[in-house]
């Protein structure tokens, strides 16, 4: 069953990844490279961002046909491992968990941005360890503000490297 | 030659000389162990600091740091499975199944040797071929650079992906994304949007640190969120007698060490290629080597050896084109260019007719560094140990907080904090799909030297069939298109051959 999420997955990167070259080749390279349509023998800015493209369209389609071939069942699958031993899955759990990371991140720089280095990074820590398993409530919170405050401490008072301030406080 | 170096020795081996090395080693152990952070964060806010040293003093110092970090990035990489840096990537393979069969000291002391022999073995290279260097790598002109780089993304692709075309494909949108900025020939906007954080192209720092070491907190994290408590594979206990490294296990990675040491010394001498390539170039030749390569990623001791003796050893070879001819081989050595300008030293051709007393007492102060990392490493491994201790939630939480402050700081940006997190959602979608995350890094990261040597080429010869031609790049093309039928076409043959006989036993087997 996972074989078979993998070999999806493979799929689909394969599809994108090639369509993603393809609009690299004809819409973003001529739109966003400046220079990349005059005629110098090829040799325009526009250059290597064009073979890399056109690598990735043809990677990416031999990927896609081979993992299509593998989904038929016309060529057995390749057993894949990770590069560094997790387990190869991609389903709703994978899914669920890459909207976390977005709106965790989101709401990280946000709260960087608004409210500086401290209070963010404090909640981010204790909502990240009460959410995987470690429920000592003084000690997460100890380290939820004490972390943080000093690093910030560290940083600006022995090296001289400004954080993201709160606009109220300044250090 | 002999006689500068003792004068060398003479001008190095003073109390301040080893006190600044011993706190570069210990500064350097300290922000490779942060992921993320690494030894090019403390060389960018260290190098101010030499400012009020001799000039001896400071490029020790400053090696010392260089030195320490690579060691340092071993220690989470063993302990967390989250590398400190990308060249201490295939360290964790081994390192971190290791740690979880209760042994963590044994690896971490693996790796502390196998990088002081790395390190040595390159400084003496390093002493003996500064000078002549300079005439050989005088004929590698954009042709070879450009068969090299091929070469290179070729065998990173199939050594570390399980099938070659995902590793180029990955390793081509790393070339892609590393051509987004301004243009180096021409200096026109490539994909900027408009974005000024974007003008001087993706950030390394942003890329390595989300790709490598945020991801994978995130995997780990998601993967203690998920699974039940008792279902959790937890690591053996620490048993105190099982930490020790024998002579007769030391003894047997030696081969695997020298290996190791050439592989790196020989990427280190080429301006570009990095340690990271050096790390996996010497991790496969390891596992060609061994008798056990299916051991490999499971805790192996020769493939920690392998991996740290690589990636230190380039450290030292890596002097040898930034001496020779002022070109550095990767971002430390471009630091420490800036440092000797400060100094008032220019590297160059003429550096060793200029400054000889001066390289020859930094060469000697590079041999005390590699006594002083000895030395300060063991000793500092019990105490590493002892995080090990501390409850994963704690740490994994804060590396991500380490994180986001590792690329804040150098920046001060907070575009470059957003596009670390694009790169941990990326480097999340890659870890659960099969891609190779250092595939992309090494296009990302080798992909402005394979332009401008490409488009050189193009120039100069008018075709790219100069590749087959050129009597020192033609056996890089040669090697390139065997790796390609190798891993591209021979291996997965070979194992579809292999999955259908396998598959057509067990329906007999059902059917009986």
């Amino acid at each position: 069953m996972k074989a078979d999420s993998v070999t999806k997955s493979t799929f689909a990167s394969g599809v994108v990844l090639a369509a993603f070259g393809a609009a690299a080749i004809f819409w973003i390279i001529p739109t966003y490279v400046t220079g990349a349509n005059s005629d110098r023998g090829g040799l325009t800015p526009g250059f290597m961002p064009r073979v890399a493209a056109w690598c990735m369209v043809v990677i990416g389609c031999v990927v896609a046909m081979n993992a299509f071939r593998v989904i038929l069942g016309k060529i057995p699958a390749i057993a894949e491992e990770s590069e560094e031993n997790e387990i190869l899955a991609f389903g709703r759990n994978e899914v669920t968990d890459s909207i976390i990371i977005m709106l965790l991140s989101a709401a990280y720089v946000f709260g960087l941005i608004k409210l500086g280095f401290l209070v963010p990074s404090a909640i981010i820590i204790g909502a990240v360890m009460y959410c995987t398993g470690y429920r000592k409530i003084i000690p997460l919170v100890a380290i939820s503000i004490g972390f943080p405050a000093l690093l910030e401490f560290l940083l600006w008072n022995v090296l001289n490297v400004p954080l993201p301030e709160f606009p109220l406080i300044n250090f | 030659m002999v006689e500068q170096l003792i004068e060398g020795f003479v001008a190095a081996f003073t109390l301040w000389n080893l006190l600044f090395i011993t706190l570069g080693v210990a500064i350097g152990i300290l922000f490779g162990v942060m992921p993320g952070v690494g030894g090019i964060t403390a060389l960018t806010l260290l190098i101010p600091v030499t400012f009020y040293m001799e000039p001896i003093t400071a490029i020790a110092f400053l090696i010392g740091i260089t030195k320490g970090s690579t060691s340092g990035g071993a220690i989470p990489a063993i302990l967390l499975n989250a590398p400190g840096s990308s060249e201490n990537v295939a360290t964790a393979r081994d390192g971190y199944p290791l740690a979880q069969k209760g042994k963590p000291e044994k690896a971490m002391r693996m790796a502390l040797y196998s990088s002081v022999t790395g390190d040595f073995a390159s400084d003496v290279v390093l002493i003996l071929l500064a000078a002549p260097f300079a005439a050989i790598a005088l004929k590698f002109g954009p042709a070879e650079i450009t068969a090299v780089g091929l070469l290179a993304f070729t065998l990173i692709a199939g050594l570390s992906s399980d099938t070659l075309a995902k590793g180029l494909l990955a390793a081509a949108f790393g070339v892609f994304l590393s051509t987004v900025g301004l243009d180096r020939a021409e200096g026109t906007q490539r994909m900027t949007f408009g974005v000024i954080d974007l003008y001087d192209g993706i950030s390394l720092n942003a890329l390595a640190i989300g790709l490598l070491a945020l991801s994978s907190v995130f995997s780990q994290l998601f993967d203690s969120w998920r699974t039940p408590a008792d279902q959790l594979i937890k690591p053996k206990p620490y048993n105190k007698a099982d930490q020790n490294l024998t002579w007769a296990e030391f003894r047997a990675c030696i081969p695997t060490l020298f290996r190791s040491a050439y592989i790196g010394t020989f990427v280190g001498m080429l301006p570009g290629l990095g340690v990271t390539l050096a790390a996996f170039l010497g991790y496969g030749a390891a596992k060609r080597a061994s008798k056990e390569p299916e051991e490999f990623g499971k805790g192996k001791l020769e493939g920690i050896a392998a991996t740290e003796a690589a990636n230190s050893a380039v450290t030292g070879a890596n002097l040898i084109p930034t001496i020779a001819l002022g070109i550095p081989g990767n971002i430390a050595a471009a630091l420490l260019i800036g440092a000797f300008l400060i100094h008032g030293v220019t590297p160059g051709p003429f550096m060793m007719q200029q400054h000889g007393a001066l390289i020859y007492g930094i060469f000697a102060s590079m041999l005390m560094a590699n006594a002083v990392h000895l030395i300060v490493g063991r000793a500092g491994i019990p105490i590493w140990v002892l995080s090990l201790r501390v409850p994963k939630p704690i740490i994994l939480s804060c590396v991500v907080v380490l994180c986001v402050v590792g690329v804040y700081v150098p920046s001060s940006s907070f575009f470059e904090i957003g596009l670390m997190f694009a790169f941990a959602l990326l480097g999340f979608f890659m870890r659960k799909t099969g891609y190779s995350l250092v595939c992309l890094f090494i296009g990302f990261l080798l992909g402005p030297l394979l332009e401008h040597s490409l488009r050189q080429t193009i120039i100069l010869y008018d075709n790219a069939f100069v590749l087959f031609t050129r009597p020192f790049a033609l056996p890089f093309t040669l090697l390139t298109l065997f790796f390609i039928w190798r891993f591209g076409i021979y291996h997965p043959a070979r194992r579809r051959k292999e999955r259908a006989a396998e598959a057509d036993l067990n329906s007999r087997d059902i059917k009986k």
